[in-house]
């Protein structure tokens, strides 16, 4: 079976994210009020052959802690749908 | 003191190392692709230089760490071996786990290429054994992530276990901390070693201010003698 994987890692709360405060700062200085703690996180997306769901995301769970991902800095979140290849 | 540069695919202060070290030392420095996995000649002194590793894809130094060289620099460190890591090396450090904390975009979201002035804060390492607590040495800095970060439980930890070998500072009062730090560092730090002192990280280049003409000053020359020396007086393994 084929599944397209999508990877959300965004930095963890209290961690420090200049991009994300200057991004902030921009969006307030171009009038969008009422805005707090914009983060800004990277999309890694993904095709992968596996027997079943549970296995691709847990590959993908193993890739995140084996390089896609550092936990001291950053959280993830794995979205995993079947496709036909 | 056989030395090795290990070079990854963006490097570009190897051959800045490979020339500090051969002229402060008089010795001759072995350069190892990353590909390799193990040191052809076993080291004492493994350097992780600057630069931009894998065009600091991911996370800086992210891919660098998962090379197939770090295994054989993990070893040499757990026999005792020193490891030096040097801004993208320190980088690298942090990522392979070999060194605590992460370094984060500079607060000020810019590129820093400049002189600035660090406080030596301990010298019961295999690095900053020639120095005096408390002198301060002028390397000249160049980075995008140098926000050196911990949780504060942690960064407490390694305040307490005296791991900070070099903090930013200001030259004319001899004051060290966070104010100083030109990147956002948590208190001010510009370079930690490991619990054995033989892993240091920093994010200053002392191999830029080795060679006079190069105006970044000499303070460079001294800290390779300093590793030159602790190496001789104590032994690395």
């Amino acid at each position: 079976m084929f599944f397209q994987a999508e990877v959300v890692i965004t930095p963890r709360e209290g961690v420090l994210d200049t991009q994300g405060k200057a991004v902030e700062k921009t969006l307030t200085h171009l009038g969008y009020k009422g805005l707090d703690e914009v983060r800004v996180g990277k999309i890694v997306k993904m095709k992968l052959e596996a027997e079943e769901e549970k296995e691709a995301q847990k590959t993908i769970e193993r890739m995140c802690s084996d390089l896609l991902c550092n936990d001291l800095i950053e959280t993830f979140k794995i979205s995993v749908r079947e496709i036909l290849q | 003191m056989k030395t090795a540069v290990v070079v990854f695919p963006g490097s570009n202060c190897d051959r800045d190392v490979q020339r500090a070290v051969c002229e402060s030392l008089k010795t001759s420095v072995d350069m190892v692709w990353h590909e390799e996995e193990r040191f052809s000649i076993q080291p004492d002194l493994v350097v992780l230089p600057g630069g931009f590793s894998y065009g600091d894809y991911l996370r800086s130094g992210a891919m660098a760490a998962r090379s197939p060289i770090i295994k054989a620099v993990i070893e040499h460190a757990e026999r005792g071996g020193l490891v030096l890591g040097i801004c993208n090396g320190f980088q690298v450090l942090t990522e392979t786990k070999m060194l605590p904390g992460a370094l984060l975009p500079n607060t000020s979201l810019t590129f820093i290429c400049r002189r600035c002035h660090v406080r030596v804060e301990q010298t019961d390492n295999k690095f900053t054994y020639g120095f005096k607590k408390g002198e301060i040495l002028q390397f000249p800095i160049a980075h995008h992530e140098g926000l050196f970060f911990l949780p504060e439980d942690e960064l407490k930890k390694l305040e307490d276990s005296g791991r900070v070998v070099f903090r930013y500072a200001d030259p004319c009062t001899g004051k060290a901390g966070a104010e100083y730090a030109p990147n956002g560092a948590l208190n001010g730090i510009a370079g930690i070693c490991s619990e054995k002192g033989n892993i240091l990280g920093l994010m200053p280049h002392p191999e830029r201010a080795t060679i006079s003409h190069l105006n970044g000053g000499t303070d460079g020359i001294r800290f390779w003698d300093s590793i030159a020396k602790a190496f001789a007086e104590r032994g690395a393994f």
